[in-house]
């Protein structure tokens, strides 16, 4: 059961790649590790298709929720308690090595942009120009109804249209 | 290039773009697979809830330790000593002290002079 699970997740890990780095943008935590969590819930049992929508959005909906909980014990490392347990200082903050570091200037600029939209907004945009989902599909990937879902895009849209002139004046 | 209010299709080219470059630096699925069934055979050597365990037992401890001494600084002073402290002055002490300027000096030994008077004997 678990490897005929896996099997068919794997036509769908580029995406997941993709959808991954964009959940980890702006935090400390690396896509490939948030993946690799996935790919172990799906081994263990963990992570099972409730039925509800597509299995590509139930896997969105995995690897979104693995990222929150890396971010969350991620910051837990870095409290008080954890630093001075260890006796190391904190880590610095790498929120924007992933823009400045980007080479292709357009895509640094979407990212700049997607990176000053709201968490939901740019998540909505993310799944439906990227990986082509409708906005039903990305509700439900995201937990959330298709009415608010429909707000963040639309209001996304217009605000990364926005940021992106005011980057972009040329 | 200029966003196009009038469609999507701008958004979508940028999207694609950024698709495309992601699929470049995708990692393979075997090699992701293989890390997460080695991440199962040896997993955390301290798990995450160590970090909250440890620092309440230690507080645990050092409370423990620390309440019976404090507990010996509180016990109170003996009832005698504060008993006189706390008595009320006596309400016949306004003529109690004219009366005392013209006898011949003699304390009374009732019990109704009041203790916190200095008399000039």
């Amino acid at each position: 059961m678990d490897d005929e699970l896996t099997r068919s997740l794997e036509p769908l890990h580029p995406d997941a790649w993709g959808w991954a780095r964009h959940c980890c943008s702006g935090s400390r935590v690396e896509p490939e590790d948030v993946l690799q969590i996935a790919y172990l819930k799906v081994i263990e049992g963990k992570a099972r298709p409730s039925g509800k929508g597509s299995l590509k959005t139930w896997w969105f909906g995995v690897i979104r929720l693995t990222t929150k909980e890396e971010q969350r014990r991620r910051r837990f490392q870095d409290s008080l308690v954890d630093r001075l347990l260890r006796l190391v200082p904190a880590r610095g903050e790498e929120a924007l090595t992933i823009s400045l570091t980007e080479p292709d200037e357009s895509i640094r600029g979407l990212k700049i942009a997607l990176s000053k939209l709201p968490q939901r907004q740019s998540e909505v945009l993310h799944l439906v120009f990227y990986h082509d989902f409708s906005i039903a599909d990305a509700s439900v990937a995201l937990g959330i109804s298709l009415g608010s879902a429909r707000t963040h895009y639309e209001r996304g849209k217009a605000r990364l249209r926005e940021l992106l002139t005011t980057t972009e004046p040329s | 290039m200029k966003p196009d209010p009038s469609s999507d299709t701008d958004l979508k080219s940028r999207f694609a773009r950024q698709r495309r470059a992601d699929a470049v630096a995708s990692p393979s699925f075997a090699g992701t697979l293989a890390a997460a069934r080695a991440q199962k055979a040896s997993p955390e050597e301290w798990p995450p809830l160590v970090w909250i365990y440890v620092p309440v037992a230690a507080a645990a401890a050092i409370s423990a330790l620390i309440m019976p001494l404090l507990g010996e600084k509180r016990t109170s002073p003996p009832l005698a000593e504060v008993i006189p402290v706390l008595l009320p002055a006596s309400p016949d002490s306004g003529t109690l002290f004219p009366a005392l300027l013209f006898t011949d000096g003699r304390v009374p030994s009732d019990s109704v002079l009041p203790l916190h008077l200095d008399f000039p004997l």
